[in-house]
């Protein structure tokens, strides 16, 4: 059994693979000897009760919190672990936020605009106050992409819910990251929203490497290929929903909590 | 066309001071468009970036110095204070001041100099809001100390003084007064046409995504704390050469300057004029200095009182200060913005 999840969590040429990691919160391990690879391209999904470790692996790899132990190896090649979250970043990590975390008093534009520019290698864009027309062509195909299009000038702060999130994803994609990690995106939307969303994932999914945290069975039942499953900092199974509904220890997890 | 009036305008309005001002008056008027300049660095840092400092009486002090210690050297080749202090040779970093590029040069140099030496460490290892606030607080302070307890190279609490004269001028020269007040004016227009430039860039876009939302801009690959250490130089270098102006036009300087309760009059000129606004720390640093010398003149033990009354009632009452205020209302936008 334990040798059958060993398997299943490694894959051939991973694009991230997390060796022995541990996160320590003084004394409590939020993350305990995590072992885990990522495929390039797809959605991998991420379920588990409160307090299992969902966001801590997020930051861990992202570099919102430092390891304690073990290694987060990037394309078989850097290990990022600990290192600062500007660095991690152009390595290819890109990093939705749980609440939408955009710049409010700006235009949808104008923050699209400050996700772009950090790429540029030049840095006499500081002194700029242009863009060029390929730059403006790009952000507006992202947004054209996750439906924003029509807000581009409005003030982000004064858009839905929901509308956030996806200015947040689109922020976050349009650089073309290898790696997204996006924490519960459906959380407060309306249905309409949500299929929208899982919809966009799948999509994103075809050319980038998407992790996802996300609570809602219906919705991971719908868009998931594979989900992982954590319990109080382990991953426990990984598998197609199907497959983990049926596993007993998670049916035991969930309806434990339950009871 | 109306871009015309407004410069028009502020043309005479510069203008009208020189004929109409005794010179006294001029040089107080000159006084207070050198705190604008303080203010405007002070709002760069703190409006845009959200950096607050209670120590850029620091950075004043230093672009003062340098000012000081040439115009001092032009006047005696060993200044009084040293010879007072048993000093009886010109110190070696007190040498090269007597050359006008070179204090020049430190004018912009010291202030940016401290600036990094506070900026690097303390933005690299991601201090923040009130902890920054307090230790530039603290260096201000030990500034103070250090500079009055090296008398014999800084002439201690009284500062440095008793300057002869000014490009061929004796101080307080009717022709001098003029000639300082013009400078300032056009060092003060050319700081804020630098300012609004900037703020304008991408650069100025991601310094004010700073002050709004620094994480998701560190998540998105900016190394933010680079961008706090050069608005944290700028804001330096705009604050000495604010000092540098001071010194010929008052005529001394000394480490009151460095007080804390002085950094912090500026940070309430850009809060009552308006924070994160272009014109809110020119207008802040005039009222609040006009209403001080107005009060000092009449009822000079009530300023004070005044003053925090003054202060407590405009954070309550306009929170945005005098000039984010009227920017909401249409008449004045339609004025400014055409
Ligand atoms: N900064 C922190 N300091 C101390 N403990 C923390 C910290 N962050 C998280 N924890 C603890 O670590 C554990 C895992 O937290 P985490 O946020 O990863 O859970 P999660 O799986 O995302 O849960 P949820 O579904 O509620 O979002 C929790 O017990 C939490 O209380
Ligand atoms: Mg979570």
């Amino acid at each position: 059994m334990i040798n059958e999840l060993q398997r299943l969590l490694r894959v051939p040429n991973p694009i991230i693979s997390l060796r022995d990691v541990e996160v320590d919160f003084d004394g409590y391990k939020a993350l305990n000897n995590i072992n885990i690879d990522f495929p390039f391209k797809g959605v991998q999904f991420v379920i588990g009760p409160n307090g299992a470790g969902k966001t801590t692996i997020l930051d861990a790899i992202c570099g919102r919190v430092k390891t304690s132990k073990g290694k987060i190896i990037y394309k078989g090649a850097s290990e990022i672990q600990n290192r600062n979250p500007e660095d991690i970043v152009h390595f290819g990590v890109s990093r939705k936020f749980q609440n939408p975390t955009i710049f409010n008093t700006q235009t949808v534009f104008e923050n699209m605009k400050l996700a772009l520019l950090i790429g540029k290698s030049n840095l006499w864009y500081l002194f700029n106050s242009k863009i060029t027309k390929e730059q403006q062509d790009t952000i507006e195909s992202t947004l054209l992409k996750l439906n924003l299009l029509d807000v581009k000038n409005k003030v982000s702060g004064a858009l839905s819910h929901g509308q956030k999130q996806w200015l947040e994803i689109a922020m976050s994609i349009i650089n073309k990251p290898e790696l997204l990690l996006v924490d519960e995106p459906i959380a407060g939307m309306s249905p309409s929203e949500r299929d929208k969303t899982g919809e966009l994932l799948t999509q994103i999914g075809a050319d980038h490497t998407v992790f996802v945290v996300e609570h809602d069975m219906k919705f991971v039942s719908r868009f998931s290929s594979s989900v992982v499953v954590m319990h109080e900092g382990r991953i426990i199974d990984r598998g197609t929903f199907d497959k983990i509904v049926n596993n007993e220890r998670v049916i035991e997890i969930y309806l434990g909590r339950q009871n | 066309m109306k871009q015309k009036i407004i410069y028009a305008i502020l043309i005479i309005a510069i203008i009208l001071p020189v004929l109409l001002l005794s010179d006294f008056r001029l040089s107080i008027l000159s006084k207070f468009l050198v705190f604008s300049i303080v203010a405007i660095s002070v709002n760069l840092l703190w409006g845009y970036t959200g950096i607050l400092s209670l120590g850029h009486g620091a950075y004043f002090a230093l672009g003062g110095y340098a000012m000081a210690m040439y115009l001092k050297l032009q006047s005696q080749p060993l200044p009084d204070f040293m010879e007072w202090s048993g000093i009886e040779t010109l110190p070696w970093f007190w040498k090269p001041f007597q050359y006008v590029p070179f204090a020049l040069v430190m004018v912009v140099v010291l202030p940016v100099a401290l600036a990094l030496l506070v900026g690097i460490p303390l933005f690299k290892s991601g201090t923040k809001g009130v902890y920054f606030t307090i230790i530039s607080q603290a260096i201000t302070l030990i500034m103070s100390i250090l500079f009055i307890g090296q008398q014999g190279f800084t002439g201690g609490s009284n500062g440095i003084t008793g300057f002869k004269g000014v490009l061929g001028y004796a101080l307080g020269d009717p022709t001098l007064t003029k000639i300082l007040y013009g400078l300032v004016v056009i060092v003060l227009i050319g700081i804020y046409f630098i300012s609004k430039f900037m703020l304008n860039t991408h650069g100025g876009t991601i310094i004010q995504a700073i002050r709004d939302r620094e994480t998701r801009l560190r998540f998105l690959g900016y190394k933010t704390h680079t961008f706090k250490v050069i608005t944290l130089a700028t804001s330096a270098a705009i604050c000495g050469i604010a000092g540098a102006l001071f010194v010929p036009i008052v005529g001394i300087i000394s480490p009151s300057i460095m007080s804390v309760l002085m950094s912090t009059e500026f940070v309430i000129w850009v809060a009552i004029g308006g924070r994160a606004t272009l014109l809110g720390p020119i207008v802040g640093a005039l009222t609040i200095n006009y209403a001080k010398t107005i009060f000092s003149e009449s009822l000079p033990e009530y300023w004070w009182y005044f003053y925090g009354f003054l202060f407590i009632t405009a954070t309550l009452i306009i929170p945005k200060g005098i000039v984010g205020s009227l920017l909401k209302k249409k008449w004045f936008k339609n004025v400014l913005l055409k």
